[in-house]
C-alpha cells in the first residue's frame, strides 16, 4: 500500500478496515471535566500511536477472499499519521519476539501481555466493524475501552437483539434435544444460550444434533452469527457501491485512449471493477446459500440444508470479511478520488496502487 | 389441517407470544392460519379456553385479538393450533416482522 492510499484510508476512515488506536479528544457529548481525552487503546508506550488495518493484497496466492491481512502501522509523527511510518503484517500467532523485532526494542513480557492478546484478537477478526470488535472483546473477556469501537450502547443493543432473534429457529431445534442437555424449555432462554455460547453441555448436544465436528460448535455457531451480521453490512453499502461501479465504468473519449498512460489507467480501473464485481457476486452467492438453508429450516422444518451450510460457514465468514475489506478500501479510495475530480493525478495514482496490490507482489516489483 | 398449515408461508417473529386463557406461550413459528407454541403445563390444548390474543412487547402493532383457536397436532414440546384473526393485514404484518425481513438478496449493482 502506498502513502496516498494510506492517506485516503486515514481520511475516510472506513470502520471495518481501519482501527485508529491512538488517543484522541472525546467529542463534546462524551467528554466531561475529568475526561477530555480517550486514552490510547494499547497500554504499552511502544504501541500508543498504532493504527491497525485490514488490507487486501495478493501477498499470497489464491482467491481474493484469502488475501485479507492484518497490518499494524506506527507513524513516525504521532500527530500526523499520514506523514509516513513503519508497518508489519501479522497474524494471530504473533509473538513477543515479532514485536521486539518490529519495534527494535527489548520489551518487558509482563507489560506487553495484555496488548499482545488484544492484537491477536484483532488478527482473528474478519473485519474491524465496530459492533464485531466490541462483541469480540466482550466475549473474550479482554479489558478494553469500548469507546474506541465507535458504536453506541443503543446501536450495539439493537444489533445484538436483531442477531439474537435470528437464532430463534435454531433454538426451536434445540427443544427436541434431551432435557438434561437443554436445561431449559423456554425458546428465549435457548436463543440466549446460542448467543452467549457459554454453556458447554448444551453446545455439545446441539453441535452433535447439527453434525458439527467435536470441539467446533462454538466457532461454527459464532461464524453463522457473523454471516448474519455481514449480510446487513453488505446491504448497507449497496447504494454507495452502485455509485462506485458507475464511476469505474465511465468511458474515456476515443482520442484520450490514444495515450498509452491513459490506456493503462483504464485497464487498472477495469481490473478494479472486475475484482469488486467478483467479490460482490461471490458474497451474494454466500448469502443466497445462507438464506436458503435458513428458509428451509423455517418453511419446511428441514434442518439438513442448515447442517450442510454449517460445514463451510467458518470459511464463509472469513471470506466475507475479506470481501468487505476490499469493498471498504475501494469505497474509501473512491470517496477521495471522486472528490479530487477526473484526471487528478493523485486520484489516478490511488486507483493504480489499489489495482497493483490486487495483481500481486510480482506486478509491483515489475 | 396439518397439511394446510404447511401450505401457508411460515414466519418467525421474535418476542411474539400467544395468550391462551391467561397463560402466555412463546411462539416458535406461525402462518396466517396456524401457530406453533411451546407447551405449558396445566393448559388443556384439546379444549383451549379463551381469551386468545397475540401479545408482543417489542412490536405492539402485533398485539391482536384472536377469534378462535383449535389444536391441530402436537409435536413433542410444541403444540400447533389453528387460529383466526380479524385483521386483514395480518400476514403482511407477520412478513414485516419476520426474522428474515432484512435478508433481501444483493442486487447486481454492476449492471
Amino acid at each position: 500500500m502506498n502513502t496516498a492510499r494510506f492517506k485516503a484510508l486515514l481520511e475516510t476512515c472506513p470502520p471495518s478496515v481501519l482501527f485508529d488506536a491512538r488517543a484522541r479528544d472525546l467529542p463534546a457529548g462524551e467528554a466531561d471535566d475529568a475526561n477530555r481525552t480517550l486514552p490510547a487503546f494499547f497500554e504499552h508506550s511502544l504501541l500508543k500511536n498504532v493504527v491497525v488495518l485490514k488490507t487486501v493484497g495478493r501477498e499470497t496466492p489464491g482467491p481474493i477472499g484469502a488475501a485479507v491481512q492484518t497490518r499494524i502501522y506506527v507513524p513516525f509523527d504521532s500527530k500526523r499519521a499520514d506523514h509516513g511510518g513503519v508497518s508489519m503484517v501479522y497474524g494471530d500467532d504473533l509473538q513477543l519476539s515479532d514485536l521486539e523485532k518490529f519495534t527494535d526494542a527489548k520489551i518487558d513480557p509482563a507489560r506487553i501481555e495484555a496488548d499482545l492478546q488484544k492484537l491477536k484478537l484483532l488478527a482473528r477478526l474478519p473485519s474491524f466493524a465496530p459492533f464485531l470488535m466490541r462483541d469480540a472483546f466482550e466475549r473474550a473477556n479482554l479489558a478494553a475501552d469500548l469507546r474506541h469501537f465507535k458504536v453506541s450502547d443503543a446501536e450495539a443493543n439493537a444489533m445484538r437483539d436483531t442477531l439474537k432473534a435470528k437464532l430463534k429457529p435454531l433454538a426451536a431445534m434445540a427443544l427436541a434435544l434431551p432435557a438434561n442437555a437443554v436445561g431449559d424449555s423456554r425458546l428465549d432462554m435457548l436463543a440466549r444460550k446460542l448467543w452467549e455460547l457459554d454453556d458447554a453441555n448444551f453446545l455439545k448436544a446441539f453441535g452433535h444434533a447439527l453434525k458439527i465436528p467435536e470441539g467446533e460448535t462454538l466457532d461454527t455457531l459464532y461464524a453463522w452469527i457473523g454471516v448474519a451480521f455481514f449480510q446487513r453490512e453488505f446491504a448497507k453499502r449497496q447504494a454507495k457501491l452502485r455509485e462506485l461501479a458507475a464511476w469505474l465504468s465511465q468511458k474515456r473519449e476515443p482520442q484520450e485512449m490514444r495515450n498509452e498512460f491513459v490506456r493503462s489507467l483504464e485497464a487498472d480501473r477495469g481490473q478494479l471493477r472486475d475484482a469488486l464485481r467478483r467479490a460482490w457476486t461471490q458474497a451474494g452467492q454466500t448469502f443466497e446459500r445462507y438464506n436458503k438453508s435458513y428458509d428451509a429450516l423455517i418453511a419446511d422444518s428441514d434442518a439438513l440444508p442448515l447442517v450442510e451450510y454449517l460445514r463451510n460457514v467458518r470459511g464463509d465468514v472469513i471470506t466475507l470479511g475479506a470481501q468487505l475489506a476490499l469493498l471498504e478500501q475501494c469505497l474509501g479510495v473512491y470517496e477521495v478520488a471522486a472528490r479530487a475530480g477526473r484526471g487528478n493525478p493523485e486520484a489516478e495514482e490511488l486507483v493504480r496502487d489499489l489495482a497493483a496490490s490486487l495483481r500481486g507482489p510480482e506486478s509491483r516489483a515489475a | 389441517m396439518g397439511r394446510e398449515r404447511r401450505a401457508h408461508a411460515r414466519y418467525v417473529v421474535d418476542g411474539l407470544m400467544v395468550d391462551i386463557g391467561g397463560v402466555l406461550h412463546e411462539t416458535m413459528d406461525l402462518s396466517a392460519r396456524a401457530v406453533a407454541v411451546v407447551r405449558k403445563a396445566g393448559v388443556d390444548y384439546a379444549k383451549p379456553k379463551p381469551p386468545f390474543r397475540f401479545v408482543s412487547e417489542k412490536a405492539p402493532v402485533l398485539n391482536a385479538a384472536i377469534g378462535n383457536m383449535a389444536r391441530l397436532h402436537d409435536r413433542g414440546p410444541v403444540v400447533v393450533l389453528d387460529y383466526l384473526t380479524v385483521r386483514p393485514d395480518w400476514e403482511a404484518l407477520l412478513a414485516a416482522h419476520d426474522v428474515r425481513a432484512d435478508m433481501a438478496p444483493l442486487e447486481d449493482v454492476f449492471g
